[in-house]
């Protein structure tokens, strides 16, 4: 489905991702752990299309990403660790625009629905910029069910959220693994990412170290790397 | 249908934020009253001087509209909603260019009757084909500038960088656009003149099709 073939990414001539590669199945769930700087995030934006790798290949569904035309990146879904919309659009606009701009037109009420289910509906006309940082990560997670996606990106999942939004966006992601999605998260949480992802992906030293199914690894072995 | 919701969503944006043509506006009658307070010309020094005047006045708000409008695409990294969306880079360019023109023509109307005003003008009454030069004019500084500002934009220093490459690169365009206001301001029969008029719709041509095939390289990181 996603075919990452020798990724090289610098910045000021200095190396952050060398020789990157691995393939997505449909229906994985992939953790992308590391230690803070390692890449996680430029790894995810380069796959999302947001910057450009200095070297390397990526296939989505045998399409050159960088190549081919923008619609051949439909139903590929970036979030990223950024908020990712507009400050002075109200939630409604936003969502509305997001879904429009990837092609879904969805009805008011849809919209209202799933921001009612994050406690969010009482807010939706208000402009983002007033929203607290889990407020606006709750949106993502409406984001993400509004639109339809076949691979999701999404950068730090649990960021800012209290305990009632880590169970709304839990909720959802047992939705879409039920669904079977194919999923790639870069997160912090070794221990969420062994109970929930189906392979778990680890960068260090600007390349893969290691890329196994979770239920093959010790998490001491991750700890003591993450350390 | 993607051209129209990008265009549509710039012009929410700033429906809703209010944070381009409001500066603008203050920007561009602070240089008008400037000009007509220092200068304290006669009738004809005026209109000898006006279009160039005009002309600078729509370049410097023109600047900072473009500044905001990419600024605003900054804010919480909201760009990445739509770089990472289905679609075509150049489209996202054709929408910034346009949307970018209508705000400029929005500024325009709001500026034009203060420095007709200030400046003591008497308007030629074929004031159509001005509106013709204007939209001409602002399409082109739009399609320069939405590149410039797509180019300044993930640089440290944009703010600076913007005005540093715009104005060289849109001077032959102003250029043409003063003598074209020129001409029409002196009630010159078109044909006289339209070497100039040509010369801007080629300018707009030849920067929208370079937009359109280079955005996707200047917007990634």
């Amino acid at each position: 489905m996603y075919t990452i073939n020798n990724i090289y990414k610098s910045f000021y001539h200095r190396a952050i991702l060398e020789d990157i590669s691995f393939k997505v199945n449909q229906g994985d769930m992939i953790a992308l752990l590391g230690k803070n700087g390692i890449g996680k995030s430029t790894l995810l934006r380069i796959l999302g299309k947001i910057s450009q790798p200095d070297k390397g290949t990526i296939l989505y569904n045998d399409a050159n990403i960088y190549k081919e035309k923008a619609i051949a990146r439909k139903g590929i879904l970036y979030l990223g660790h950024d908020v990712g919309l507009y400050p002075s659009l109200s939630a409604l606009d936003n969502l509305k625009f997001a879904c429009a701009i990837h092609g879904k037109k969805n009805k008011d009420s849809s919209i209202i629905s799933t921001l009612n289910q994050l406690g969010l509906s009482n807010r939706m006309n208000d402009q983002i910029q007033i929203f607290s940082k889990g407020m606006l990560q709750s949106l993502k997670y409406a984001l993400a069910d509004l639109i339809e996606w076949n691979i999701l990106f999404f950068d730090e999942p649990f960021s800012y959220l209290d305990l009632k939004g880590r169970k709304s966006a839990q909720d959802y992601i047992d939705k879409w693994i039920e669904n079977s999605k194919t999923m790639i998260f870069a997160t912090h949480d070794a221990q969420w990412s062994l109970l929930y992802c189906s392979r778990l992906l680890l960068l260090d030293n600007r390349k893969i170290l290691f890329d196994q199914k979770t239920n093959d690894i010790d998490i001491n072995k991750i700890v003591k790397i993450l350390r | 249908m993607m051209f129209y919701t990008l265009v549509r969503k710039d012009l929410l944006l700033e429906f809703r934020a209010k944070e381009i043509i409001i500066p603008m506006f203050a920007f561009g009658l602070a240089i008008i009253m400037i000009f007509a307070l220092s200068f304290n010309a006669s009738q004809a020094i005026n209109h000898a001087f006006s279009p160039g005047l005009l002309w600078i006045i729509i370049l410097f708000i023109s600047s900072l509209g473009l500044n905001r409008m990419f600024v605003l695409e900054k804010e919480f990294d909201a760009f990445t909603l739509t770089l990472a969306a289905p679609v075509d880079r150049g489209i996202i360019f054709l929408s910034k260019a346009i949307s970018g023109t209508i705000l400029l023509l929005i500024a325009e109307i709001l500026i034009i009757p203060p420095f007709i005003i200030f400046m003591n003008l008497t308007i030629p009454s074929d004031w159509h084909i001005m509106v013709l030069i204007l939209l001409i004019g602002d399409l082109g500084i739009m399609s320069i500038g939405a590149i410039v500002s797509g180019l300044s934009m993930r640089a440290k220093l944009s703010e600076m960088l913007l005005p540093i490459l715009f104005f060289p690169l849109v001077s032959p365009h102003i250029i043409a656009c003063v003598k074209s206001t020129n001409y029409w301001f002196k009630g010159l029969s078109f044909i006289n003149w339209q070497f100039w008029i040509f010369l801007m719709i080629s300018f707009v041509l030849v920067f929208f099709l370079l937009g359109f095939m280079i955005f996707e390289y200047i917007t990634e990181e």
